[in-house]
């Protein structure tokens, strides 16, 4: 029965903790203070995103492209593929070649890590635009080439800073 | 030639000028247009962003606010099916209106004034307790729970600030021994500014301003995350945009009453004699209390980055359990200096 009954709207310790009204003005102050402070020497940790990019990791699981010229075409990236994403299509007779569809793809890599002659490989490109959804399916030829760079773009470095927590630092493009 | 002579001696007519131009319609908008851009800056900078900047990256994304009242213009204005349209279509327009009425009896400087009375003190007071009243009325009649919900908020706020910015305004005019902001700021020249002879009530008509225009962290009533806009859930295009310069326009006015009353009205710059009629009695010394309002409406939307938003009970509690007791306190502050006056 004594469960059921509903308890004191705060706990105890909660009463006993609660702020007097000096401890509050300081904490207004503090907040305020620590707004101010802020407000005068900015620690920005955005990014500018189209316009500025930040340089991507080694081994990065962007957009897959393929050689053709190395590529046997064993289908074990189609049949690993989590996703269903990969499909074997005959290139030419008894010429089986793998295109990728975006529509399908979550990135997981699966297919570049099982080719046994390394004929799939990553590039650092995630933000390709396709005007509709079947240019999202690529064909042989799409899928061999590299996705182009956009123009424009300063490229950063991201780095850990003690004090600001990231920093950006501006790489030149060559 | 004579038409341009014509036109201008229009614009400069006495009570046209005020009422359109200064402090009227046109520099209530350009104020409302800077300040939710420097509003929306200044909470970028200190929460480690940008802020508005793809337009003009030059200027720091000021169009930002242009682009979007263009938008709000061209936008279609819905009225749904379900809503009350008279009072619906009426209250946001009635509210921005009657929101810069204040304006009528505020002086900007001696002789920069359209009505003169007795009770300008009184008669200010009267008027901002209006808007709030059709704010209401708009959440009633958009027929949608959040509006309903954003009603109810305000409505609660309503009982809890008016009273306190009410008492407060007592208070300083028991000070100043007059219901007339001119003669408030003859007291204050000839004497002290009033935040210096009356800090509580400053603090405390600072803090029920911030609470009565929704501004952070008492935007219980708009709650943009939680109850999209409250009253004016329903609303869209240029009502929209309308009804979100309320809040802003009912801060500037409140902020010409808070610079007349406590900041010395045209103080600093109004004292400056150079013979020019336009310079010296509405230039100088209006350019000088639109300054001071401006810097305490930045200041008051400064907060928006560093609070969060309370709970209304919280709200509510610090309303009547702290900055009420605090706005009786001023009164008793206004007696006792009042009495030291009459002793020295
Ligand atoms: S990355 Fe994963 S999902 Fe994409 S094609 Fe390769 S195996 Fe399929
Ligand atoms: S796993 Fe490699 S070699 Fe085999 S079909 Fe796929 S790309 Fe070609």
């Amino acid at each position: 029965m004594a469960e059921t009954t509903p308890g004191p709207r705060y706990s105890e310790r909660s009463i006993e903790e609660r702020m007097g009204l000096l401890d509050k003005a300081k904490m207004h102050a503090k907040a305020l203070s620590l707004g101010m402070l802020r407000l005068a020497r900015p620690q920005r940790i955005t990014l500018r995103y189209p316009m500025e990019r930040p340089v991507l990791s080694e081994g990065y699981r962007g957009m897959i492209v393929l050689n053709n010229d190395k590529c046997i075409g064993c289908s074990l990236c189609a049949r690993v593929c989590p996703a269903a994403a990969m499909k074997m299509f005959n290139a030419a007779p008894k010429k089986l070649r793998p295109v990728i569809n975006y529509e399908r793809c979550i990135f997981c890599g699966y297919c570049v890590d099982i080719c046994p002659v390394e004929a799939l490989y990553h590039v650092p490109v995630h933000d390709l635009v396709f005007e509709n959804r079947d240019d999202m399916v690529f064909d042989l030829e799409t899928f061999t080439k590299e996705p182009e760079e956009p123009e424009h773009v300063r490229k950063v470095k991201v780095v850990i800073d003690e004090e600001k927590g990231l920093r950006y630092v501006p790489v030149d493009s060559e | 030639m004579a038409i341009v002579e014509r036109l201008v001696d229009l614009i400069l007519w006495p009570p046209l000028f005020y009422y359109i131009i200064f402090p009227g319609l046109i520099f209530v908008m350009i104020f409302e247009i800077f300040l939710i851009w420097s509003e929306r800056k200044i909470a970028g900078r200190v929460q480690m962003r940008y802020g508005p900047l793809e337009i003009a990256p030059r200027l720091a994304g000021a169009p930002q606010l242009l682009a979007d009242l263009i938008r709000y213009a061209l936008q279609e204005v819905i009225i749904p099916r379900t809503v009350d349209k008279l009072p619906f279509v009426i209250a946001p327009i009635a509210a921005f209106v009657i929101a810069l009425m204040p304006l009528i009896v505020t002086p900007f400087s001696p002789t920069f004034l359209p009505v003169t009375t007795e009770g300008s003190i009184l008669i200010a007071a009267a008027l901002t307790t209006i808007p709030p009243l059709l704010l209401i009325l708009a959440g009633w009649a958009s027929n949608n729970k959040f509006s309903l919900v954003g009603s109810a908020r305000e409505s609660f706020l309503i009982a809890t600030y008016e009273i306190i910015i009410l008492l407060v305004i007592a208070s300083m005019s028991f000070l100043y021994g007059t219901l007339d902001f001119l003669k408030a700021v003859e007291v204050q020249q000839a004497l002290l500014w009033g935040i210096l002879l009356n800090p509580i009530a400053a603090i405390t008509y600072f803090v029920a301003v911030m609470m009565g225009t929704s501004r952070f962290p008492f935007e219980i009533a708009e709650a943009e995350s939680e109850i999209v806009m409250g009253a004016f859930t329903e609303y869209s295009g240029i009502m929209f945009g309308l009804a979100m310069g309320i809040s802003y326009a009912r801060m500037f006015v409140y902020n010409i009453i808070f610079v007349l009353l406590f900041l010395g009205g045209w103080s600093p710059l109004g004292g400056i004699v150079t013979g020019n009629y336009i310079l010296d009695s509405i230039i100088l010394p209006g350019a000088s209390v639109a300054i001071k309002a401006v810097l305490i409406s930045l200041l008051m939307v400064f907060t928006r980055a560093v609070y969060g938003r309370y709970r209304i009970d919280h709200a509510l509690k610090g309303g009547w359990g702290f900055w009420f007791i605090m706005a009786l306190v001023s009164i008793g502050l206004s007696a006792a200096v009042v009495y030291l006056m009459e002793v020295f």
